[in-house]
């Protein structure tokens, strides 16, 4: 496999506190690399190095990728409040010398790929629902044909009915345009959904990384464990026996 | 209970005949998307919308006494004493030049007239039954000084400083971590036991429900269209919604096949529908779900729907 | 091809629909059309003006009301309506160029300044805390030195003078900007600095600035008509509304009437512009704007259900 990010020793200290603390990894080309932790564990800081939007401490940062993009958690902050939708795409293709038609063609393909049309180009941000909000996020950062996406929790501000839609929209889009994925979470289901390999985040250290099914099936450090009982469980109540006969009674 | 509002799109018809009742040491859940009107109506049972632009309807009684028909003086005493309630998130529902230790005794000493000695000691005590220790030195600090988590605890210590019946938690773990999310439900889950207090849960997650409550409110656009049990409506949700809502969270093991979602977002509350809000989502849906308002039916003892075609009828 | 959801905005999903509450409110109606009556009268005033206001005739000094002189005459017989419309020209075109001076300077520093702190921002923000200490008449009585009498000399001196009001709010506006994640977004493009500074963070702090700014056009004219008072402002003959009321207030107990004119302009002026900007203000932040009550609402479009 080709590697495209290999991170090495990334050091990335804030005045008090010691963000990212040594950390090394790298991720393959098409593969999509989880993050997991809690808040403060330093791994949205791990992305932002990564793109370039943070310069760290010490250590480095090798990318053999052509353009990379990220995606914010909350695409409300994300989008700027005073513009529209389209003014917001079209300047990033007017940024990057694309022509006008040009944008304008890539926008409405990857409005219909993520089942949007071109009415939303009037909206200003807050005139959307979340789901469609981030899906034009995602659309936004598409526009350049990145081949590298950091995901900053692309899905925790969003409500869980609408929280696939987006994560799909990733899974299918990662095919389509051979994406490699940098997916940042602090949900563990999600990530075991769509991540390939897992590094579990604390206090700015890795405590464990490795495949998917290694740290799913056979978690190793009490961290990733403690992790991993914490998920709220549809389980438990599905499987309790039910009272069969309480049969549905339908009357009117 | 029906809340309308204005607002500068118009007027939002937010909550629109919902009933619910609640026993003493229940813990209900109250589920739906963002925009259903959940948050709306457990704030309407402290009338905490402004008053100018809110129009309530029908009753919500705590221990028989009608809220609505309250005056603001004894509205004033129903809110913490009655129901205590906590926010979605701590950072803004706290003073941030305050020291928290002061915000919770501050509550005491005017709504409880305790001296400061008193409220200090008490407050100390509530810190304590949080899980906020060393509640000394904790007392002294500023919000900005505490995690969410922390934060949250101590919202949770002002809204129960009163003692109320009622604990209403809106949306209050949505902002957490998920390992942070699971020590405040087992906080809320313990305080409830120990005082004996009921618990309502608003949030869209139907893992906390799941998690939390003995029975549920599924809400969709202004309206209960399903309560029941939690075991009940789990194993054999009758509305179309309930059953799309509990598909879409995401189950631990699951890869490679798709996660469900609900395709498009509830509808907005700036009129009132007609036949059923859930028909153009809905994957049932026949013709005449467009026209003819659904009406509640008992699916089997307390578990009642608002569908006229529910899942199990097929 | 999959669906994420629905791709029509329509039905269930949110639409457009009319505002309600209204940027017309009673108090808006009132101060815009003071407003306009002011420009109407200082654009036209060539038009308007019955006689011209720099004519002297001494025989009408202190004249009452009449028909002639609907405001009456001043100490040296100019007529006091055609002085007022010729004034208002004078004291709101000075105004503006106060505040053009202050915005011009004041706002792309301040901008600058937030955004990218430091060394920058420590230097020019002691160049304002240095213009701050000086009093505006001092700058006011430096510019006389340098530029002669006139209005040159004031506009200048008050224009500097606020530069560090302004570039403070703008600046502090900014770093407010600065750490928001559609700042962050931007980078993340490779938007240039500028760009993200002019085109992204400067339209989210338009509707402050613009506030202080209209408050800011309005206290010009007061404190230029106190320049123009000691004499450092536009100078006599030409009509000035502080001029007007300088010259006034030496015989304001002969004729009390010329002091309270031009007052009066000043200060429906300044009240109409504050609450024409206000009123704006909370209209573009719908969060803000002014509803009306549910009776009256329901009145007006009809009951429903």
């Amino acid at each position: 496999m080709e590697e495209m990010i290999r991170v090495e020793n990334l050091k990335k200290y804030y005045k008090k506190t010691h963000a990212v603390d040594g950390v090394s990894f790298s991720i393959e080309k098409d593969s999509v690399f989880g993050v997991v932790g809690e808040s403060g564990s330093g791994k949205t800081t791990i992305g932002k190095c990564i793109l370039g939007l943070e310069t760290p401490t010490e250590g480095a940062v090798r990318r053999r990728a052509g353009r990379m993009q990220m995606i914010f958690q909350n695409p409300y902050a994300s989008f700027n409040p005073a513009l529209s939708i389209g003014t917001a795409l079209r300047e990033v293709g007017a940024v990057h010398k694309l022509t006008r038609a040009e944008t304008q063609q890539r926008v409405s393909q990857l409005l219909e790929q993520v089942s949007l049309t071109d009415d939303v180009l009037k909206r200003k941000p807050k005139e959307m629902s979340g789901g469609q909000l981030q899906r034009l996020a995602i659309v936004r950062a598409l526009l350049l044909r990145p081949e590298f996406i950091v995901a900053d929790e692309p899905v925790s501000a969003l409500d869980v009915s609408v929280q696939a839609q987006v994560i799909n929209l990733f899974a299918d889009l990662k095919k389509e345009y051979g994406l490699t994925i940098l997916f940042i979470s602090h949900d563990l289901t999600i990530v075991e959904y769509i991540c390939d390999t897992v590094a579990v985040v604390y206090r700015g250290h890795i405590v464990e990384m490795g495949e998917k099914e290694q740290i799913f099936g056979e978690p190793s450090h009490p961290y990733t464990k403690k992790l991993l009982a914490a998920r709220p469980g549809l389980e438990r109540i599905v499987t309790k026996t039910l009272d069969t006969n309480e049969a549905p009674l339908y009357n009117i | 209970m029906t809340v309308e509002f204005m607002t500068v799109r118009g007027i939002v018809y937010a909550v629109q005949g919902a009933s619910l009742s609640l026993k003493q040491g229940e813990v209900l859940g109250i589920v739906g998307e963002s925009g259903c009107g959940k948050s709306v109506m457990v704030k309407s049972i402290l009338r905490l919308h402004r008053e100018k632009h809110t129009r309530y309807g029908g009753q919500i009684l705590i221990e028989g006494r009608d809220v609505l028909r309250l005056t603001q003086k004894e509205m004033g005493i129903v809110r913490g004493t009655d129901a205590g309630m906590v926010f979605q998130d701590p950072m803004i529902s706290l003073n941030p030049i305050i020291k928290i230790g002061e915000q919770i005794a501050e509550t005491l000493r005017i709504r409880k007239s305790m001296s400061k000695r008193l409220a200090y000691d008490e407050s100390l005590r509530l810190l304590r039954q949080v899980g906020i220790t060393p509640p000394e030195d904790r007392y002294l600090q500023y919000p900005f000084e505490l995690s969410g988590g922390m934060l949250q605890r101590v919202m949770i210590a002002m809204a129960i400083a009163l003692r109320p019946k009622i604990l209403i938690a809106d949306e209050a773990t949505t902002a957490l971590d998920v390992t942070i999310q699971a020590e405040i439900l087992a906080l809320l889950k313990r305080l409830r036991a120990e005082r004996g207090m009921s618990l309502i849960v608003v949030t869209h997650d139907f893992g906390v429900v799941a998690e939390m409550c003995d029975s549920v409110c599924v809400m969709y656009a202004g309206e209960i269209v399903e309560s029941g049990s939690v075991e009940r409506i789990f194993a054999s949700p009758a509305h179309p919604y309930t059953k799309a809502l509990i598909d879409s969270v995401p189950r631990p093991g699951t890869h490679g096949d798709k996660l469900s979602s609900i395709p498009g977002m509830p509808p907005d509350l700036l009129s009132v529908h007609t036949g059923c809000a859930f028909y153009p989502r809905c994957s049932v849906a026949e013709k005449c779900c467009e026209t003819e308002r659904p009406e509640l039916h008992s699916a089997g003892g307390a578990h009642i729907v608002r569908c006229e075609r529910p899942i199990w009828k097929k | 091809m999959r669906q994420y959801g629905k791709g029509n905005l329509q039905g269930g999903e949110l639409t457009r629909t009319t505002n309600v509450g209204t940027l017309f409110t009673p108090a808006m109606v009132a101060a815009s059309s003071i407003l306009l009556l002011i420009l109407i009268g200082t654009i036209f005033a060539g038009f308007l003006a019955p006689y011209d206001p720099e004519a002297i005739d001494l025989s009408l000094s202190y004249g009452p009301i009449t028909p002639e002189h609907i405001l009456g005459t001043d100490n040296v017989g100019r007529d006091s309506l055609s002085r007022l419309l010729f004034g208002g020209r004078t004291a709101i075109t000075n105004a503006f160029l106060v505040v053009g001076v202050t915005v011009s300077v004041g706002i792309p520093l301040g901008l600058l300044c937030g955004y990218y702190g430091g060394a920058l921002d420590g230097v020019i923000m002691r160049i304002w805390d240095v213009i701050l200490s000086f009093p505006p008449l001092l700058l006011g009585f430096l510019f006389v030195a340098m530029f002669g009498r006139g209005s040159t000399a004031s506009i200048l001196a008050l224009g500097i003078a606020w530069i560090p009001m302004i570039s403070r709010l703008a600046r502090n506006l900014t770093i407010a900007e600065r750490n928001k994640t559609y700042v962050l977004a931007a980078k993340s493009f490779g938007f240039s600095d500028a760009r993200v500074i002019f085109r992204h963070i400067l339209p989210n702090c338009t509707s402050t600035l613009l506030a202080e700014l209209t408050v800011d056009i309005g206290y010009a004219i007061i404190v230029l008509a106190s320049l123009s008072f000691l004499g450092l402002g536009v100078q006599a003959p030409t009509s000035d509304w502080g001029l007007m009321l300088q010259e006034s207030l030496v015989y304001v107990r002969q004729s009390p009437l010329q002091t309270v004119i031009p007052s009066v302009a000043i200060g429906l002026m300044i009240v109409s512009l504050n609450i024409v900007s206000d009123s704006i203000q909370l209209y573009l932040d719908p969060e803000q704007r002014k509803l009306p009550s549910f009776e009256r609402f329901l009145k007006k479009h009809g009951t429903h259900s």
